[in-house]
């Protein structure tokens, strides 16, 4: 009997030793840093509440800021005809493609929707909030909200094409995997260098909070018709609870200035 | 003071890298002439803290008397805010030295790369190419 506990208390200490959260325990204090382990909801899922900002804008291993992989996406004759014309006379590799040709900027406005909501913002930022079966993300630019469903319910069938597509997801471990189909591919850019989608893009995302302050996003991308196979990029985001959500939009100055001149005809108000 | 002069240094790289991220995702060198940035002080009549980047009306007298209207243009508001800008940091009358990247189509418009606003209280903005 005395030898049971002994030999389940050992069991319980060598799990507890190699869990994930004590090995980013020893690791911080090894290299002399302090690196706090992602907190957990009260159901044991890991939490991935709170306002996030994308780190690692630098071109380098994780991609330029406009753009999901530092490599080129394999792409199909029709996509790589798009985005040649969406680059062409832009002298600079990683600058954003044209802008007389971009769905989001003025005269055309339209939202960023996924997967460019990701990467073309002035701030990159977004919150969280989470329940049992749903996962809320709100982004900065144009204020845009996003559910993930974790209610095991299927895709939609036969719904209209929309900006933000359909997002399910589920638990893999410690790692939310999300899939998202049913997005605009007509009015859209994949990501701001000018890479093209299709409505037929399926997007999945691994969403895994690595450590209390660190956000990692695995993307894979799969869309036959603009790429000749799957093709995946990452990014990642830090935590700033001293931060608020502000406001991003791409076509109000212009839309201000016609407004006041044609309809306020001047007037700003008292 | 040794400790302050550190603090302000590193406090200003890290705006002119913050700030160059800010931009960094947009095509400045296709609308604005980064080889040739130009330095102007005018008088601001408008600062509008509004998306998708700020915008700073000036005007710029010669020794003529002749009126130049100006425009330039910043970061996303958000990201400005965030740094410590106000949509009050600049007011009408204040007096503004601008550097920046003039429009390539000859408009009078320039891409901020660098401008110190008269409360001190407020960070040098220091955008763009430079």
């Amino acid at each position: 009997m005395r030898n049971r506990c002994v030999g389940l208390a050992l069991t319980v200490v060598t799990i507890f030793w190699f869990s994930p959260a004590m090995m980013i325990a020893r690791s911080a204090q090894e290299s002399g840093t302090t690196v706090k382990v992602a907190p957990r909801t009260s159901d044991g899922k890991p939490d991935l509440t709170g306002l996030w900002v994308r780190t690692g804008n630098t071109p380098g291993s994780l991609g330029n800021a406009d753009s999901f992989s530092d490599e080129e996406p394999p792409m199909t004759p029709w996509a790589a005809q798009r985005y040649r014309a969406a680059r062409e006379g832009v002298p600079d590799p990683d600058d954003q493609g044209r802008e007389d040709l971009d769905p989001l900027l003025y005269p055309y406005c339209m939202p960023p929707g996924l997967p460019r909501l990701y990467i073309r913002t002035g701030t990159s930022t977004f919150e969280i909030g989470q329940t049992r079966d749903r996962v809320y993300m709100v982004f900065e630019v144009h204020s845009t909200g996003r559910i993930i469903y974790l209610d095991g319910r299927e895709h939609l069938d036969g719904a209209p094409d929309m900006f933000m597509g359909y997002s399910v997801g589920r638990w893999d471990g410690d790692t939310l995997f999300v899939e998202t189909k049913g997005l605009n591919g007509l009015l859209t850019w994949l990501d701001s260098l000018g890479h093209p989608m299709t409505s037929g893009l399926r997007m999945e995302e691994r969403i895994r909070r690595a450590n209390h302050d660190t956000l990692e996003i695995n993307f894979l991308f799969d869309d036959p018709k603009a790429y000749t196979r799957p093709w995946t990029g990452k990014k990642v985001w830090e935590l700033r609870p001293d931060w608020g959500l502000l406001e991003y939009t791409h076509c109000e100055e212009r839309g201000r200035r016609e407004y006041l001149e044609k309809v306020l005809k001047g007037d700003k108000g008292p | 003071m040794k400790s302050n002069r550190l603090a302000v240094l590193t406090g200003g790289l890290v705006f002119v890298l913050a700030s160059s991220l800010m931009f960094a995702h947009h095509n400045i060198g296709a609308q604005y002439d980064r080889n040739s940035p130009v330095t102007l002080t005018g008088v601001v009549t408008e600062f509008l803290l509004i998306n998708p980047h700020a915008r700073i009306d000036f005007e710029v007298t010669d020794e003529h008397g002749n009126v130049e209207k100006w425009s330039a243009w910043s970061g996303p508001p958000a990201g400005m805010f965030r740094r410590g800008w106000k949509k009050d940091s600049l007011k009408p009358g204040d007096k503004i030295t601008v550097t920046g990247a003039p429009a390539r189509n000859g408009s009078k418009q320039m891409s901020v790369n660098r401008l110190v606003p008269p409360d001190r209280s407020v960070p040098v903005l220091t955008l763009g190419a430079d």
